[in-house]
């Protein structure tokens, strides 16, 4: 679900030729963009379903609890940083 | 139970032993029993009918071995590269990543674009996410003592320098480098001020990493963004803490980000849009408590905190 953000001429105007060349100032976002472009940039629904597990991020406490608890455990590493970070 | 680990943070020798047991390390998913037995093949994935299959195996396990008691933490060697943890008293904030495009009409969307044209494999680019830690000092320096509607005040160099080297640039491609900041602005506003809180508005633009050059996009260290925010901030004047801060970020990148793996991203324009956005989150879920990426990796711009903020 991808909404569209109508920004107003001038701004919008404004913004195309600035986008066309690097270094020039990025046009202000105007307030009642806000929570719109907010929603925008933020995870879409159903976007990243494997970020919305409940991880554990230490091996004692998810040992302990999948022996408390009965079950196997289902371990995501990542080489440089957290998968839970930048992936 | 779902675990989720750095490879280079693991935990103490018994954790680390555990994990190289079982081979989980780089980046990849594993299943297991607490004990260390591998359930699955090796080659797993997270999806539903491949963990369905680990279920199954593990429910074909005797209980003792199931549960089979663990070593006793206490007689562990302490990590060699020990987690850090968020700063006491201090803030956390979580920010996202995306790549914008924008219409003939001015209309700004999100950019579904393939992430590493590339790639034999090809997946769409996903949101990616990070964290910021502000300290405890830092967080109280935000907010004005006698704080009145109009009052306004530049947001402390170290925080501008933290957040638009690591959230505020294009990091869509994971793990790229921080980028110093080579000019920036941050202000708060006092928008408004009642008995039980305070309003703020944060303002901001910055320029970060090389200067836009159209003829070094394919030439290394060629990385640059320029970014422009807005934000909304609330401090509950009775908890003495802060209950909001959302920021947006429209922002240009620019230059080749991942020459030295030759995955240069592709997405047609030059530059290209990308936006940020963060919120503010408590701390008391793991995920939220996972050291922002650019404190330990790929910092090449500094300490992440000045030596006296901690």
């Amino acid at each position: 679900m991808h909404t569209k953000l109508v920004w107003p001429m001038a701004m919008a105007l404004a913004f195309v030729v600035a986008a066309a060349r690097g270094g020039e100032p990025i046009g202000e976002i105007p307030d009642r963009e806000f929570d719109r472009l907010i929603s925008e940039i933020r995870p879409q629904p159903g976007e990243s379903p494997w970020r919305e597990i409940p991880w554990l991020t230490n091996v004692t406490e998810a040992r302990q609890r999948a022996i408390a608890e009965d079950k196997p455990i289902v371990i995501l590493t990542a080489a440089d940083g957290s998968p839970l970070s930048r992936t | 139970m779902p675990l989720a680990l750095d490879t280079y943070f693991r935990g103490n020798s018994h954790e680390v032993e555990f994990c190289q047991k079982v081979g989980a390390g780089g980046n990849h998913v594993v299943a297991t029993t607490a004990s260390g037995r591998v359930l699955g093949n090796e080659h797993l994935r997270l999806r539903e009918r491949e963990l369905a299959s680990v279920v199954e195996a593990y429910a074909r396990l005797p209980k003792d071995e199931r549960t089979a008691a663990i070593p006793d933490s206490a007689t562990a060697t302490p990590p060699k590269r020990p987690v850090p943890a968020p700063p006491e008293g201090g803030a956390i904030l979580r920010g996202y990543c995306t790549y914008l495009k924008q219409d003939k009409d001015g209309s700004i969307e999100r950019a579904n674009q393939f992430y590493y044209l590339e790639n034999p494999d090809r997946w769409m680019a996903e949101t990616q996410s990070d964290l910021l830690w502000l300290t405890n000092a830092e967080r109280e320096l935000l907010i004005p003592a006698d704080a009145k509607v109009g009052q306004r005040r530049d947001v402390a160099q170290a925080i501008q320098k933290r957040f638009y080297s690591t959230i505020g640039i294009d990091y869509m491609e994971g793990s790229v480098n921080s980028l110093p900041v080579r000019k920036s602005t941050m202000t708060l506003t006092v928008e408004a001020v009642d008995e039980k809180s305070i309003a703020l508005r944060l303002d901001g633009n910055a320029q970060m990493g090389r200067p836009f050059d159209e003829k070094l996009r394919k030439k290394p260290n060629s990385r640059g963004c320029e970014l422009r925010i807005v934000g909304k901030v609330r401090y509950d004047r009775a908890k003495q803490a802060l209950i909001r801060f959302d920021v947006v970020g429209v922002g240009r990148g620019w230059g080749n980000k991942m020459e030295y793996v030759h995955r240069e991203i592709r997405i047609g324009d030059d530059p290209w849009m990308y936006g940020i956005a963060c919120e503010l989150v408590t701390g008391e879920a793991p995920q939220d408590r996972i050291p922002p990426y650019n404190l330990l990796h790929y910092n090449s711009t500094g300490p992440y905190f000045a030596a006296e903020e901690r």
